[in-house]
């Protein structure tokens, strides 16, 4: 007892110490920071009297000017803006310190001097302005590795000169809250489990935050891996693979002795949407760190087939999904009824979901049957197989289909056609084709910019022998010469330039040369339907069709009204990127993806072509992808489709999200695949309940929602398998919880929204995914909505959202899903 | 004055003159190539007008693609800074050396 309060004393001392030098070092900077003021200001003021202060304000009609203009009196400032930047930051990290600035302790005796040094670790490293000792160490110091990795004994780590061997003697963690010491317990191996324990049985935050102070072991792995260009992480849901990823991200950010890490604009998040861009915006700046740019496929899609020409937007990832999930008749059936049932009883507040339901059930109709294929055309698009196609097709096409054609000027011949295609097929091949006829023109142009001096003279000689006009001579061959080279352009521009748009309807109007391409790969068995169903669908986008162009491919009309779908988006996304090359991100050094498990083949084909030279982290759970089965196979093809020969996978196998029962619950739901550990945290079982009626569908969902509010939980996720269904429920639950007079909240997530997730929300179950709430309802689990073995891996995702309380809902039929032995087990 | 407000300006005027406007009419989106109420002589006497002013070369190829008269700034201003360090401004011609280099 009378050491722990000597150590108490010593500690709190520590602290002490430790705040009063976050103290000077705040003050310090913030003198800094008023004098980068002044400077900014004075330099601001040198701007010229009419130059535009602002981008706000170049919205008006000479803004390109005014763009140009202001971007040179902005590089002037934006040194001085970086530095006082630098300031803020280090303000914001200190005032952070000052608070907490620290939470772990580790004694390491160096092996070689047999030195003992205390280490403590915080989020932010504090260095004392006199000694320049390191009195905190960044949580991503390699020494601060040894706090993640060992208990107490032997320990080692990599140091920027190399390894360190020694040997831990005391591991301790501290609860500091407002500069106060609350507690701190010294502990043995793992990162003592009453801390996580703690901090896992709160209520999820609207947006994640950070977890330096209980990575675990094999996370750490993840977190400071350097080794390898692709780091691949097949973790169970709620083990913590966007938390690793960010932190990741940070530690890759970590400037520390080496001073090489990488900027925030070196790094790119793929992003699911941008519902969980906003979730996760918050933990970079958390660690003390810029946020880095998040990019989600469609926006790739969309500017990239803008550069090609192609004006056109893009079917959502979501939309797909909304079509592919919830594209059982029954089903748009039962939610009709659902919507009218409602609307008879609640007045005309739902007379418009009603309205919606219905003629949304009226064009399911009308596309019965394609529903099927929809999937089918999705799955061979987006496959390997047809990344191959693609390839095969870009390098035939300078033999097939390009029209080369002889470059004539002025009568002169410039370049014949079978040295334009020899130029072309002979350059390296490793240049994009669009980059080599590209050059090939540039050739051409300077074998007429040679030939213009004589042409001009020529011109002139015929004007003065030939006939009469009222122009100055000169003015008048000038015009003769611009519209003869006119001419000539369009004739090379017809061979130099690619209709991207054009050749990939080309590729499925000829079916010959398709299967030709596909030669030694395997199609799928309805392949022809495949083809057909894309010429339709392309043709539909058709120049000057009445269904409307969503081409411009030069001369020819837009219609910007047009909806590309995603797998053609995608794959005519890749055409261009292989066939044009893209330069835009060559800065990238290290791309992170979310999710890795709903992006297909053709996706890392994509990032490949944008991201050639960047290293990877893949983070996904093949248990819940929505609309296709995966398997950990696609951790074999992710680094072969990359191109990168140095990939490690790595297993998360520990739940840290949910209960004990509910992880229980969930993986029971896979049958034999889910073998997921949970961290001991225990909590009420998850509940089934069946209605008669849908009155007492909604009581029972009505109720358990208070419940959850009333028992101290803030977020509560009302999962549906669709929009639409989302939809639907929201009318359905809304008069019965106003009714409540609830503190919190209840909202529609749609598509595509961003929003805060406090409160009550109700979301279509792909829009969960990555979420938290601590209260999960989902609705609809009969026989009819949940049946298949893919809608186990929606029930497997939906239900995974949960932290502490689960409660799944139908009316009619249970689903066969919920009746295996290790679901009945939990729930008795 | 920056140097791009300074090239829009003079371009603005050797315009206004060629096609008898006045020089304020002239907008960064006035209609050059494709309006029928510009005479193709009239761009030719414009062209010849900026090489001069400017002491740049305007190949004849290009001027189709004077769409707006704002291309055709953009285009002058490329030609003085070729080989610059703007990449804003960055050409095809450097575009293509990128790949290759």
């Amino acid at each position: 007892m009378d050491d722990w309060k000597r150590e108490l004393v010593f500690e709190q001392a520590r602290l002490c110490r430790t705040i009063a030098l976050a103290e000077r070092l705040l003050a310090a900077a913030e003198l800094t920071r008023e004098e980068k003021e002044a400077v900014i200001l004075a330099a601001k003021g040198d701007m010229p009297e009419d130059t535009v202060h602002a981008l706000a304000g170049v919205s008006t009609a000479n803004s390109f000017e005014d763009l140009v203009e202001l971007s040179q009196y902005a590089y002037m400032v934006a040194e001085h803006v970086a530095e006082h930047d630098s300031e803020a930051q280090k303000i914001r990290r200190f005032r952070s310190m000052i608070l907490r600035p620290f939470f772990a302790r580790v004694d390491f005796v160096f092996g070689d001097t047999g030195e003992r040094e205390a280490i403590y670790i915080g989020r932010y490293s504090l260095r004392d302005e006199g000694s320049q000792d390191i009195v905190v160490y960044d949580w991503r110091s390699p020494i601060a590795g040894v706090f993640y990795r060992f208990g107490t004994g032997t320990a080692f780590y990599e140091a920027p000169g190399g390894r360190i061997d020694g040997e831990v003697l005391l591991k301790r963690q501290f609860e500091i809250v407002g500069g106060k010491l609350e507690y701190f317990f010294d502990a043995d191996v793992e990162i003592v489990d009453e801390f996580l324990r703690k901090l896992l049985s709160q209520n999820a935050a609207p947006q994640m935050k950070t977890i330096v102070e209980t990575i675990q072991r094999d996370q750490d792995v993840v977190i400071r891996d350097q080794d390898h260009d692709v780091v691949m992480v097949q973790g169970a849901a709620g083990s913590g693979k966007t938390s690793i990823a960010l932190h990741r991200a940070a530690f890759l950010m970590y400037q520390g002795i080496a001073g090489a890490g990488l900027a925030a604009s070196q790094i790119v998040i793929i992003s699911p949407n941008r519902l969980f861009e906003r979730y996760i915006s918050h933990v970079l700046p958390e660690l003390g760190e810029q946020s880095v740019q998040t990019m989600v496929f469609e926006e790739v899609f969309e500017r990239t087939l803008k550069q090609a020409g192609i004006v056109c937007k893009v079917q959502s990832k979501n939309r797909l999904l909304e079509e592919l999930i919830g594209g059982e008749r029954e089903w748009d059936v039962r939610c009709g009824k659902l919507g009218e049932q409602g609307a008879k009883e609640q007045g005309t507040g739902e007379q418009g979901a009603k309205e919606q339901g219905a003629g949304e059930q009226g064009a399911k109709e009308q596309g019965a049957g394609e529903q099927g294929l929809l999937g089918r055309d999705l799955a061979f698009k987006l496959s390997e197989t047809f990344v191959e196609i693609l390839n095969r097709f870009v390098g035939e096409i300078p033999r097939r289909w390009i029209p080369f054609a002889d470059a004539e000027y002025g009568g002169r011949l410039v370049m014949s056609r079978e040295v334009a295609r020899a130029k072309v097929l002979q350059q390296e091949r490793s240049v994009p084709l669009g980059v080599r006829l590209r050059k090939t023109e540039l050739l051409i142009r300077q074998g007429v910019h040679n030939l213009r001096g004589n042409r001009l003279e020529e011109l002139r000689k015929r004007v003065v022998a030939g006939g009469r006009h009222p122009f100055d001579s000169r003015e008048y061959v000038r015009m003769l010469s611009i519209r003869e080279s006119t001419a000539m352009i369009r004739r090379v521009k017809g061979f130099t330039k690619i209709d991207v748009f054009a050749l990939y309807r080309g590729l499925f109007q000829d079916d010959e040369g398709f299967y030709r391409l596909a030669e030694g790969l395997s199609l799928p068995t309805d392949i022809e339907n495949i083809l057909a169903f894309s010429r339709e669908r392309l043709a539909r986008s058709g120049d000057g069709g009445s269904g409307g162009s969503g081409r411009n491919g030069g001369d020819g009309g837009v219609d910007d009204g047009f909806v590309l779908g995603y797998a053609d988006a995608a794959a005519l996304t890749y055409l261009q990127l292989v066939v044009s090359g893209c330069r835009d991100f060559v800065g990238i050094h290290q791309v992170v993806v979310d999710e890795a498990q709903d992006y297909y083949p053709l996706h890392y084909g994509i990032l490949r072509a944008l991201f050639p030279k960047a290293h990877y982290t893949v983070l996904g759970d093949v248990n819940q992808s929505l609309e296709k089965a995966a398997d950990n196979a696609l951790y074999d093809s992710i680094p072969r489709i990359l191109g990168k020969g140095n990939a490690a996978l790595l297993t998360l196998g520990t739940s840290f999200r949910s209960t004990r029962e509910i992880i229980d619950f969930s993986s029971g739901l896979l049958g034999d695949v889910g073998q997921i550990k949970s961290f001991s945290r225990s909590g009420k079982p998850p509940a089934v309940y069946g209605a008669i009626d849908r009155d007492e569908l909604r009581e029972g969902m009505v109720q358990e929602i208070e419940e959850c509010l009333e028992s101290g939980l803030l977020s509560v996720g009302v999962i549906c398998k669709t929009e639409r269904e989302a939809a639907v429920v929201y009318e359905f639950l809304l008069p019965c919880l106003q009714e409540l007079e609830l503190k919190a909240s209840i909202r529609l997530i749609r598509a595509d929204c961003v929003e805060e997730l406090a409160g009550v929300s109700v979301l279509p179950v792909y829009m969960a995914k990555g979420l938290e709430f601590d209260a999960v309802l989902v609705y609809g689990v009969d026989a009819g909505n949940y049946g298949s073995q893919d809608d186990r891996r929606l029930l497997y995702v939906a239900c995974t959202r949960a932290l502490h309380r689960l409660s799944l809902f139908y009316q009619g039929e249970k689903s066969p899903l919920l009746t295996g032995d290790r679901v009945t087990e939990m729930l008795t | 004055m920056s140097e791009y407000k300074m090239i829009f300006r003079v371009a603005a005027e050797l315009l206004s003159e060629s096609i008898g406007i006045v020089k304020d009419e002239v907008k960064r989106g006035t209609a050059l190539v494709g309006d029928p109420a510009i005479e193709p002589i009239d761009i030719a006497k414009y062209v010849m007008a900026c090489e001069e002013r400017f002491d740049v070369v305007i190949h004849d190829e290009d001027v189709h693609t004077f769409l707006r008269f704002e291309d055709s700034v953009r285009y002058i201003a490329e030609a003085l800074y070729q080989g610059g360090q703007s990449v804003a401004l960055a050409t095809d011609e450097e575009r293509v050396a990128w790949y290759y280099s």
